[in-house]
């Protein structure tokens, strides 16, 4: 049995609400009316609107931007882009790629790659055109994740089945059901990124896990397949024993460093369902279309797990799930820990929606009436991240953004346990959230700032040598001379009688122009005189007839 | 040695030129209102406190009583202090800039600040000696940069919390001091 | 008449002192505006009604400036500023111009634009890429939407429009305050969504 080294704070006996959801198995496949993939910024589109296209088929080319690749869930037709509501916490409407579903099985060609002969770079190139990114809530891409194990530094393998927000259940239902696949593929794995250990680790209140997942180890030890270095894991249920952080420090004892990565300490985290979608694309070269989904909360008639096609509308997974049974007084995508609250039931289900929830409680930020802070220190008992949560409410709340970055407000993992604590249930997280948001945002400005200072130095530079040029040609023109003191001599030389010798045409030619010039002038004064009827002098033709003297 | 820790101790705890005595309360209030702040004062006033207590001595003894100009001491203290102050001033102008920014008019407002007048005047009638003085001086700014710092602390606390409209500001701050005054009653009886 | 002496030699000894310590630790020029000037926001906009930021930094390092006369900066640039130098905020001096809700940048309609220069003279950041007779743009990213351009424009072909949100950095808007609490002028009602 793994010696299990504990992890400070946290919140044991959490009212986990998992019965409904869990009393039936993963339910099948709903194909909406109409699919909307969100398009990240940057990223470009391969197909054109109006389009066919199949399932599998890739949709965009990430470019640099680091944003995986959306795959059609289905075969059906590709019909416009539009503004539709985004699953970010804002609520605003981002450009969608409408796909309407045509029913039809037709998918791409799939290549079959299998673990045996893969090598680290290939595993990466095939996670990558996947598009898979973490499943379990952050989003992270993974092939980005397994470049670590490019480096040599990987040590460990966890997998994480810890599904410590209440609510949430795919993960466990997708153990339950696929443990064999779930073994096999850790094995796979940690023989592929040789690391000395693997683990893939379940909370306790899930004992058919766990259980399934001994069972899958057992038989598949007689098969040959290196199982035997996979170390099964059950975790005392504590929230956030999920987060992998805190993961990493109660299987390892070690903590990740601030500002690093578990890679630092040669880990290498992998959410179950991550997992399963790496094997599908090296196994049936499938990409990443499909995820499960807990729908759950007091508001839905039959909470389950279902299958969901991304970009599935969240008002069409409920209603395959019977509905609503009374007003939901909030819609929440993600946990109701760390979930946020959604601003229209018509946005999609994307790679990391996890959970939906219909509560009938108002969110806890809009909660009335608000109750001051009674300074109990409830929330630093709670705090998994070591930090005090009730100094960071008064800094957040008053804007003392240095003291709150003093306080280590970015080691802050937003689990939400100090505000479950607080009798006074104030909603410290929205508080941290908005602090940092607006730290990152006076960051961003001064970096702006600099740098509009920097332009306008340089603009300031650069005309003042413009005029300094200018100032040094007009100075050269005037013979070095300074303004106003002309030489009649040297203006003589270049306006007029001491003129340099011209080229022949160019004499002809004046000349020409002078007499056509003095010609047309005579005809004026005639027609003048005609018109008039005085006399007046006609100019004489010839050279120097019109060149006035001493100027 | 006793008599020197006992010199320390009353006039840091007991008799705290602050709390109990109720000297120097201009830059106790107006650079308490942040930690650094207050660490910065606190260190100077301790450099001028003790420097101004010795050289105040120096002065009294060896200029003032054998002419018998006793009663000269107030100005001629004055005067050395200001000179002190001003020599303090531009010793942190050059050292830290950001500091003496910081401390802005608190910095030449030490030359008025009644403890560290109360010390040379204190020295004179309590006919201490020169050691005696000079751990004197050292003792009440100890004191006096203890106070300012715990005061400062709590005032940053009281700055982001939930005071009743009427208290906002100076009013909550003196009262702090009040019950700070009180709690350091406590050290009466520690030295006879 | 001693006294007299006595006092005069003792003052004569301290000054002497303390023209040495003034050689000894002469400081250099006041960096001040430097520090000033790193806070205000670089907008270049004239609204303090000075020619730009570092104009308006000296002049209040001199005093001869107050420190609420910047519109782009906002509340939050006075209170820093009033922390800077040590002396009580106040607010936004609403001669100099009102805060504005969001940010915006210059936008040159180029159907419209005659190609004139005389936009890209007047930015003071160089945000307006273009040459004579030919077409005008202005970069969004370096723009810091003082609204200099407008004015100079013959065919007023230049609009401010508002910042993208999310390109701009979406924030989490401020929780509700609570109900009962006095000193919170930094807190805001929370606004749709969360």
């Amino acid at each position: 049995m793994t010696a299990l080294y504990g992890f400070r704070g946290g919140i044991a006996g959490l009212p986990s609400n998992k019965e409904g959801s869990t009393s039936q198995p993963i339910q099948p496949l709903v194909i909406p009316q109409r699919l909307y993939l969100p398009i990240d910024p940057g990223v470009e589109l391969l197909i054109k609107p109006g389009k066919r296209v199949l399932a599998g088929e890739v949709l965009t080319d990430s470019n640099a931007t680091k944003a995986a690749v959306w795959h059609a869930p289905v075969a059906g037709r590709f019909v416009e882009i539009v503004d539709h509501p985004a699953a970010h916490p804002s609520g605003r409407s981002d450009p969608a790629m409408v796909l309407e579903p045509d029913g039809s099985a037709d998918q791409v060609e799939f290549s079959e790659t299998g673990w045996t002969d893969l090598s680290v770079e290939r595993l990466i190139a095939i996670v990558e055109s996947a598009g898979i990114t973490g499943m379990g809530g952050a989003g992270f891409p993974t092939w980005l994740k397994l470049g670590v194990a490019e480096s040599g530094r990987l040590s460990t393998l966890i997998i994480n089945g810890v599904e410590c927000e209440p609510e949430i259940s795919c993960d466990d239902m997708l153990i339950r059901e696929q443990a064999d696949r779930v073994v096999v593929a850790t094995a796979k794995l940690a023989a592929l990124l040789q690391v000395e250990t693997a683990y893939i680790a379940v909370e306790d209140d899930s004992p058919q896990a766990m259980a399934a997942l001994r069972a899958a180890k057992a038989g598949h030890y007689t098969e040959g397949v290196p199982v035997g270095g996979v170390e099964l894991v059950e975790l005392p249920t504590r929230y956030p024993s999920g987060s992998e952080k805190q993961l990493i420090e109660n299987l390892l004892g070690k903590q990740v460093p601030k500002n690093g990565l578990p890679a630092d300490l040669g880990v290498l985290c992998l959410n179950v369902a991550t997992l399963c979608a790496i094997e599908d694309a090296v196994m049936k070269g499938q990409p990443l279309t499909t995820r499960v989904v807990t729908v759950s909360g007091e508001a839905v008639a039959r909470p389950q797990n279902r299958w969901a096609l991304f970009g599935t509308p969240v008002a069409d997974l409920i209603e395959s799930c019977g509905g609503l049974t009374a007003k939901a007084e909030n819609l929440v995508m993600g946990g109701p820990m760390m979930g946020f609250a959604l601003a229209s039931p018509q946005t999609p289900v994307i790679k990391t929606t996890n959970c939906i929830l219909a509560q009938n409680r108002p969110p806890l930020d809009k909660r009335q009436p608000l109750m001051p802070c009674i300074r109990c220190g409830d929330c630093v008992d709670v705090c998994p991240a070591g930090l005090l949560p009730q100094q960071l409410y008064w800094f957040a709340k008053s804007g003392e953004h240095d003291k709150a970055q003093r306080h280590n407000l970015f080691d802050c993992i937003e689990c939400g346990a100090c505000a479950y604590v607080c009798p006074s249930q104030l909603p410290l997280v929205h508080h941290y959230r908005a602090a940092k948001s607006e730290i990152r945002g006076q960051q961003a400005q001064r970096i702006k700032a600099d740098i509009a200072r920097e332009r306008m130095l340089a603009r300031d530079e650069r005309l003042a040598r413009r005029e300094q040029e200018a100032a040094e040609r007009r100075l050269l023109k005037r013979g070095g001379r300074k303004a106003g003191t002309a030489d009649p001599e040297a203006k003589k030389a270049v306006t007029g009688e001491t003129r340099p010798a011209m080229s022949d045409e160019v004499a002809t030619a004046m000349d020409r122009a002078k007499q056509l010039q003095q010609q047309a002038d005579a005809d004026e004064t005639r027609a003048s005189i005609e018109s008039t009827g005085e006399s007046v002098d006609s100019t004489e033709p010839g050279q120097g007839a019109n060149r006035e003297n001493g100027e | 040695m006793n008599s020197f820790l006992l010199i320390l101790v009353s006039t840091a705890l007991v008799n705290n030129f602050v709390l109990v005595k109720f000297l120097g309360l201009c830059p106790f209030m107006g650079v308490s209102k942040k930690l650094e702040t207050a660490l910065g004062m606190a260190m100077a006033t301790m450099f001028v406190l003790t420097l101004s207590s010795a050289c105040s001595y120096l002065v009294h003894a060896y200029l003032l009583q054998p002419f018998g100009l006793e009663y000269l001491r107030t100005i001629s203290f004055i005067l050395v202090i200001a000179g002190v102050v001003q020599f303090t001033e531009m010793f942190i102008h050059r050292t830290s800039p950001l500091l003496f920014q910081v401390l802005g008019i608190y910095l030449p407002l030490i030359t008025t600040n009644c403890a560290v007048l109360g010390v040379a005047l204190l020295n004179v009638k309590q006919q201490n000696s020169f050691f005696e003085s000079l751990l004197f001086g050292f003792g009440a700014s100890a004191g006096f940069a203890l106070v300012l710092v715990l005061f400062s602390a709590m005032r940053e606390r009281l700055e982001v919390a939930e005071v009743p409209l009427p208290f906002q500001g100076n009013a909550i701050a003196l009262v702090t001091a009040g019950i700070m005054s009180l709690a350091f009653m406590g050290f009466t009886g520690l030295v006879r | 008449m001693v006294a007299v002496v006595i006092l005069v030699a003792l003052a004569m000894v301290i000054g002497g002192v303390l023209g040495l310590a003034a050689v000894r630790f002469r400081v250099e020029s006041d960096p001040l505006a430097d520090k000033i000037d790193k806070v205000l926001p670089q907008t270049q906009c004239g609204q303090c009604g000075f020619p730009g930021c570092r104009p308006y930094a000296t002049a209040i390092s001199a005093g001869e400036a107050d420190i609420n006369q910047c519109p782009p900066g906002g509340q939050a640039t006075i209170d820093e500023l009033a922390e800077l130098l040590g002396v009580e905020s106040k607010p936004l001096n609403p001669e100099n111009g009102a805060e504005s809700e969001r940010p915006t940048v210059a936008w040159i309609d180029e159907a419209i634009c005659i190609g004139c220069t005389k936009c890209i003279q007047a930015c003071p950041v160089d945000a307006i890429v273009g040459a004579n007779k030919l077409m005008h743009t202005v970069i969004a990213d370096e723009c810091t939407g003082c609204d200099l351009c407008v004015e100079p424009c013959p065919v007023d072909c230049i609009y401010m429009l508002p910042v993208d949100e999310l390109a701009g950095g979406w924030q989490w808007p401020q929780p509700q305050a609570d109900t009962r609490s006095t000193n919170n002028a930094a807190v805001e009602t929370a606004g749709n969504g969360q």
